[in-house]
């Protein structure tokens, strides 16, 4: 396979996009506290005990974490955080405000509300969630999502709590922020899309769904407010469910990848049937090599082991070849078993394909392979560590290669910040849910329903259109401003008064247009923008200088816009020092304004922004060079 | 009894009868406005209102529809025939288990269907090691269903009941006995079984769970865990209540008998020793259990007696500004014999209650006083009020709790205490109820 065009519509690439949006209603979803993000100081910890039928057919790496007694520490704030949330007083009633803009979406949306909300709990055994699970309601089933005369079906519209929020893991502890836990969330699932002609496609499906939830002005913005699921398949493959993608141009990439991805394993799949590799055979016995590999040489083999490692092996039938071939870029077998490998916390795996390397050489490959008696067609999957943690990992790697066999398994993969997919688990068994016993049924009557489709948010066009007249924008940067995660900031910008045409392409065009030299613009903070309309409001920062400024802080040199201002020597000049540059420049081109009478403006104001750009705002330099210009010319005359 | 339409009633469930359809079975809703849904039929919350059906839909969400707007109930499958229930908790097999648990109601240990989203409660000795990891490492158990009520539920009968069990069990060599119980009136039977046993040989553990197991982070599994540890290596004898030290799942807290109390609603640390620090902690990463006061010993079975008898005509009131004295001579007229009295402050009451007071102790009715402030003892001569109230005969307790020193007048009572005995006993220290310390670090 080559790494030209791929031809989407032949291969049956499909997409269905899962679109998870907070709402930003006041309050979290069954209780009072606010909905800010907030650290400690408060931390206490837990375990969960999860019954075996809830583990069953889930991810042998979360059942072998589970197992080993994994311990979560939650670190709270007193004002984002209560009882609720430390799951140590049942949930309130559900918020109403959350609840009407979900069937505010789902009017729009043409879905059919129930007539009664049932609360369920969703099993989530990761920690993320303090009750070990996650409380869900769906609110509406069917409807239609118009993008571009394209009608898109709708299948689900769910109301459910926000997870706690990852703060990393050390050893056996992982950490999480109650702050997030429990912020409402709307989850829309859209029917899969066959992709025509370009995973372009999917992205316009997800901006259009995006500025559809955005125009009923109650879903929150901002990093981390949002977050798509993608299930893709091909023809001939299992479903791959690609969760969290927080930006809509990383969609178009992850189509793209795991439809490379995917349609690899299928070649892979139909070379393993032509080598007469069955799914159930096609992985040997996983024994101990300890003794074999002992005599390696020098390397990371001989250095796990000299610290009292054990190696395990198996034998793959017919991958020889296979497990290291890379048609395109990150699509590689031996990848996957690599993220398995780390899954069960060990460095990584070793197969015959990169073989003879890490010491291992060709008379040591040839005892292995005799060991756990792979033939010629065969690879030999190796991996390192505690024994019972190697023998369980490389279990979820014969397991995985075997699937492959019947071709691209279903499973879920995370995103990667470049645009590919890692693999994380298996594929996902039916949630396992039963009901909320703490909270009655919800029933949604008709007089709410009513109310709520008199009040339905003016269409998008309307709202771009009304944006782009109070503010005097043009309406593609109206509709830019509405679609923008950084709209609030624009309004608190406007409030502080820097001119609407100023804030809103800051917020718009300037971000994206360092976001194409590369620069990393989600780590400018929303206080980072607003110290910088701040500046520029009092006059500190001339507009001109924004992007430097911006350019400063988001490659991380500047921690501040004073910082980064004082490193670039922004620091705004005052109007004496203005005047008495424009004075000099207009002293020293009198023969220039001799010659060209007024029309010396234009010459005399570049010379001048040349000396001051970054530390004057244009206009004010533009109203000064034509005052003292017209004053030289009324000398001269 | 069986019922087929669980929790159905009034115009939901003529529909469903109608239809003939079960809980269980899958069926296909027409509805009235256009259009089908189907999913399978779920049983009704009972408080959930009648004119709703509850289905699960494919993706296992449930979710419900209006009984109007249902226009035709097809079923599409009948519920598959149910699994015989599953036998009832195998009785002790005697002498084998080191540890008995002994469960009198409430849920320490269940198992989800996602299917119908039922909660079974487990209880055999083997489904509790699945259920509890970490458990079986502890101690071999022998489990006994006693009986199964819920904590509110919980009478002086159910106390002399379970007191005769355990001391039967005590006698027997267990190492320990667990018993678990609903969190509500957890305390109240504490007390009970403290002063109903007398001489205990070895540690009896009552257990509970404020978060409900059914959720993957309830505290009933190492709520049980640090119970049965404590119960199998606690180097110490008597009744216990073993519960969350805090709200992490660390430490398990094993209180005295009678000197706990449930102090919040719902959280995992509700319960706390009142005038003392708990009497000992299990730590759940270890599983160490370690004394953090002076307790009596483990000993000798020949020691124990059991004296399981209490008299209900005993009284708890708690004192409110303006309370008058009629619900006294109303409590007097109806028979009681003891009257707890919780006071304010120091020990109380206002002086329009003195009268009522006065002619209930003239008729025998024995009147002590606790404080309704919880923490702290009652002391009678600090202000007037208490000196007259010390005049007409009631009683300082000290600081005994107000419900221990109810239940304590109750077994006084049953064990046959006339009102001099009532007297000299109440306000005597006989299983650690009264102490004559408060420290200043609690
Ligand atoms: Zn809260």
């Amino acid at each position: 396979m080559s790494s030209g065009q791929l031809d989407y519509a032949s291969l049956g690439l499909k997409v269905g996009i899962e679109l998870h949006r907070q709402l930003d209603v006041g309050g979290k979803l069954f209780c009072g506290c606010s909905a800010r993000r907030e650290e400690g100081p408060g931390s206490f910890r837990r375990f969960l005990v999860p019954s075996e039928s809830e583990l069953g057919d889930v991810d042998p790496a979360a059942l072998f974490e589970a197992a080993r007694g994994l311990e979560f520490e939650y670190v709270y704030g007193d004002e984002s955080s209560c009882l609720v949330e430390a799951d140590e007083e049942p949930p309130h009633d559900v918020n109403r405000r959350a609840l009407e803009a979900a069937l505010t979406v789902a009017l729009m949306l043409g879905s059919r509300v129930v007539d009664e909300v049932h609360v369920m709990r969703k099993i989530v055994i990761d920690g993320s969630n303090t009750a070990g699970f996650q409380r869900t309601m769906l609110v509406a089933v069917g409807g239609t999502l118009n993008v571009g005369g394209r009608e898109v079906g709708v299948q689900t519209i769910t109301l459910e709590e926000d997870a706690a929020r990852n703060l990393g893991s050390e050893g056996r502890v992982k950490r999480y922020g109650l702050d997030r836990l429990g912020i409402p969330l709307i989850e829309v699932s859209l029917a899969p899309i066959e992709v025509r002609s370009s995973p372009q496609e999917v992205v316009e499906v997800a901006a259009a769904l995006g500025r559809l939830l955005k125009s009923t002005g109650l879903v929150a913005r901002g990093i981390g407010t949002v977050r798509q699921d993608l299930n893709i398949s091909i023809r001939g493959s299992g479903i791959v469910e690609v969760k969290g993608v927080q930006e809509l141009p990383l969609i178009a990439k992850i189509v793209e990848f795991e439809a490379r991805r995917l349609s690899w394993l299928l070649q892979v799949a139909a070379e393993l049937s032509r080598r007469g590799v069955k799914p159930e055979s096609a992985t040997g016995e996983i024994l101990d090599v300890t003794d074999v590999l002992s005599r390696a040489g020098e390397g990371i083999v001989r250095r796990a082991l000299g610290k009292g490692a054990r190696a395990l092996a198996f034998a793959a039938r017919g991958y020889r070849g296979l497990l290291g071939s890379e048609p395109h870029e990150g699509v590689r077998v031996g990848r996957d078993l690599a993220s398995i490998a780390n899954a069960f916390g060990l460095g990584g795996v070793i197969h015959s394909d990169e073989l003879p390397g890490y010491g291992i050489d060709e008379g040591l490959l040839r005892e292995l392979r005799a060991r756990v008696g792979a033939g010629e067609g065969d690879a030999v999957v190796i991996a390192l560590g505690d024994a019972e943690v190697v023998r369980r990992a490389l279990e979820a790697m014969a397991a995985r290669l075997r699937d492959i066999v019947s071709g691209p398994p279903a499973e879920t993969r995370a995103p990667t910040p470049d645009g590919r997919t890692r693999y994380m688990r298996p594929r996902p068994g039916s949630a396992r849910m039963y009901p909320e016993t703490d909270l009655l049924p919800i029933p949604i009557d008709d007089s709410t329903l009513e109310r709520l489709r008199r009040n339905l948010p003016p269409p998008w066009d309307e709202q771009v259109s009304s944006l782009a007249s109070r503010y005097g924008l043009s309406r593609k940067l109206a509709d830019e401003l509405l679609d923008s995660e950084r709209y609030g900031l624009f309004l608190e910008a406007v409030e502080m008064g820097v001119r609407p045409s100023v804030a809103a392409s800051l917020v718009v065009e300037t971000l994206v247009s360092l976001r194409r030299e590369g620069l990393d613009v989600d780590s400018l903070s929303d206080e980072h923008l607003r110290q910088l309309f701040r500046a520029i409001a009092s006059g500190r920062l001339a507009k001109e200088a924004a992007p430097d400024v911006l350019r400063e802080m988001a490659s991380g040199r500047a921690r501040s816009v004073d910082e980064a201002a004082g490193a670039l020597g922004l620091s705004a000049l005052s109007d004496r020092e203005l005047l008495a540059i424009v004075d000099e420049v207009i002293g020293r081109n009198s023969r220039l304004i001799a010659e060209r009478g007024e029309r010396a403006l234009g010459p005399l104001m570049g010379e001048v922004m040349s000396r001051v750009r970054g530390r004057a705002d244009g206009a004010k330099v533009n109203e000064l060079v034509r005052r003292r210009l017209e004053e030289a010319l009324r000398r001269q005359s | 009894m069986e019922d087929e339409l669980s929790g159905y009633r009034g115009p939901a469930r003529e529909l469903l009868l109608r239809a003939g359809a079960r809980v269980g079975d899958e069926v296909e809703l027409a509805l009235s406005d256009g259009g089908s849904i189907s999913g399978t039929l779920m049983p009704r919350y009972e408080h959930a209102d009648d004119s709703h059906v509850t289905l699960k839909l494919g993706n296992g969400y449930n979710i419900g529809i209006s009984v109007s707007r249902i226009s035709e109930i097809r079923i599409s499958r009948r519920r598959a025939p149910q699994p015989s229930p599953e036998p009832a908790p195998a009785r002790a097999q005697p002498g084998r288990g080191e540890v008995l648990v002994l469960g009198t109601g409430g849920t320490i240990a269940s198992r989800i269907d996602y299917r119908t989203g039922a909660v079974t409660p487990v209880f055999r000795p083997e489904d509790l090691y699945s259920r509890v990891p970490g458990l079986y490492e502890i101690a071999r158990l022998d489990t006994e269903l006693l009986f199964n009520v819920l904590s509110e539920n919980m009478t002086p009968d159910h106390w002399s009941a379970l007191a005769e069990r355990v001391g039967r069990a005590a006698a027997k060599g267990y190492r320990g006995i667990v018993v678990t119980h609903g969190t509500d009136t957890m305390h109240y039977t504490a007390a009970a079984l403290s002063f109903a046993l007398e001489g205990l040989p070895v540690p009896v553990i009552l257990v509970g769970a404020q978060r409900s197991s059914d959720r993957p982070s309830s505290d009933a599994y190492t709520n049980l865990k640090g119970a049965v540890a404590a119960a199998a290596r606690g180097d110490f004898s008597g009744v216990y209540v073993a519960m969350h030290r805090s709200l992490s799942d660390l430490e398990i807290a094993i209180h005295r008998g009678v000197r706990v109390r449930k102090n919040h609603t719902s959280r995992r640390d509700a319960f706390q020793s009142i005038n003392s620090g708990p009497a000992a902690v299990v730590d759940l990463r270890t599983m160490e259990v370690k004394k953090l006061e002076e307790l009596p010993p483990r000993s000798d079975p020949g020691s124990l007696r059991v004296k399981p008898r209490f008299d209900r005509r005993a009284f708890l009131l708690k004192y409110f500004p303006g309370m008058d004295g009629s619900i006294v001579d109303a409590l007097v007229d109806a028979g009681y014999r003891a009257l707890i009295l919780e006071g304010t402050g120091l020990g109380h009451v206002g002086r329009q209650l003195q009268g009522s007071i006065a002619r209930a102790i003239e008729e025998g009715v024995f009147v002590g006083m606790t404080s309704q402030c919880i923490w702290g003892s009652v002391r009678m001569t600090v202000y007037e009020t208490g000196r007259d109230l010390l005049r007409l005969g009631v009683v300082p307790l000290g600081d005994m709790l107000s419900e221990v020193a109810l239940v304590k007048a109750m077994w006084l009572l049953g064990q046959g205490a006339g009102p001099e005995d009532m007297r000299s006993l109440m306000p005597s220290n006989l299983r650690g109820e009264i102490s004559e310390r408060r420290r200043i670090v609690a």
